[in-house]
């Protein structure tokens, strides 16, 4: 997959289904050591049926409009999913990760662009909120090639899978703020 | 029933059906300054109403998703203060007091005792705080006790209006309180 003409396969978003646990699962499988360390759900992710869970628990609550996922398509691969979560007040956040082989190819910027567009347009809300641990530069990169304006700085806010607690910054953007898709 | 004493004429309380009365009057009375900051004082418009949020409430607590008590001072309902949204053994810390109470520190106070609770008792890491640039009161409170501030949260909180106010977010960590 790595190859210099990923990024120009078509990126799109799909619904959630079962049937993409097993590819899911192979990239966060392959990935482990690197995703749990911004990505505490890692750990609980053992084995294709724990993805299967995870997807079809997601597709309770996005029916109940608590969240919202897809999964990032590269092509006619599955490289990832991503979320809004933690509705509240017109905003909410967004969430993501990308397999080994997909990440630092502009593919991440592309997909928020998208995701904006669906908060902003189709789930009505004001504001979407970015929150990264202060020494996940990679996110961060997104989140000002996205435009984000940096609003804060959390201290010792995310629990991290080694109990320990990183700082996070909290980025915005919101409705009126524009920047188109590109 | 859970009380808690701040001071000989200061408690907190867990929230009763019966405290729906005393509080509604607080809200009524007070109704223009408080929707500035908090949208549901608009629409606490009957007694009926408060005794559904108290009932919500206590729901809420039953299922471990918030910590909330009602302040009483002298004898009688004041206001609340609550801990929600709970995550990553972080919390969010509310309140208000009866505008006539105001200026006496008694929320200052109140405070200090929910800190003891969320560290001591439900051992949590941090706690936050949300209050809007101008609310001088509600920031006083947080700056007493000596939260530090983290930065402002754009368009974070809804107005009666239907639009946006910023938030500045305070926090403190477990190892900075001091009762």
């Amino acid at each position: 997959m790595k190859s210099h003409f990923l990024t120009a396969l078509t990126t799109h978003l799909m619904t959630p289904v079962v049937s993409d646990a097993p590819a899911l699962f192979a990239l966060i499988d392959q990935d482990r050591a690197h995703l749990a360390r911004w990505m505490p759900r890692t750990a609980s992710i053992q084995s294709v049926a724990d993805e299967a869970a995870f997807l079809l628990k997601s597709r309770e609550r996005i029916a109940a409009n608590q969240f919202w996922l897809a999964v990032i398509w590269v092509g006619t691969h599955p490289a990832g999913t991503v979320d809004l979560h933690s509705f509240k007040d017109g905003h909410a956040e967004v969430g993501y990760w990308l397999g080994r082989d997909f990440q630092g190819r502009g593919i991440m910027p592309h997909v928020l662009g998208i995701v904006e567009d669906v908060a902003f347009n189709q789930l009505g809300l004001n504001k979407v909120e970015l929150v990264i641990a202060t020494d996940n530069t990679r996110s961060q990169a997104v989140a000002i090639r996205r435009k984000f304006h940096q609003d804060a700085i959390l201290r010792e806010h995310l629990l991290t899978a080694a109990g320990t607690y990183d700082d996070a910054i909290v980025y915005s953007k919101l409705k009126h703020d524009g920047h188109g898709r590109r | 029933m859970t009380t808690y004493s701040v001071s000989p004429y200061i408690q907190l309380k867990s929230p009763q059906l019966s405290d729906a009365p005393a509080l509604f009057a607080c809200i009524a009375a007070d109704r223009p300054y408080l929707s500035q900051w908090l949208p549901w004082a608009a629409t606490t418009r009957t007694v009926a109403d408060e005794t559904a949020f108290l009932k919500y409430c206590q729901q809420r607590i039953a299922s471990h998703q918030l910590w909330l008590t009602v302040i009483w001072v002298a004898g009688r309902p004041a206001g609340m203060i609550d801990l929600h949204d709970f995550k990553d053994h972080h919390a969010a810390v509310g309140y208000w007091l009866n505008h006539t109470l105001r200026g006496q520190g008694i929320t200052t106070k109140c405070l200090a005792t929910v800190e003891t609770i969320g560290f001591n008792t439900l051992k949590l890491h941090s706690l936050n705080l949300l209050a809007e640039p101008e609310n001088h009161a509600s920031r006083a409170v947080a700056e007493h006790r000596g939260f530090h501030q983290d930065g402002l949260l754009r368009a974070h909180i809804p107005t009666v209006q239907g639009d946006y106010r910023d938030a500045v977010i305070y926090s403190k960590i477990n190892r900075e309180f001091t009762p």
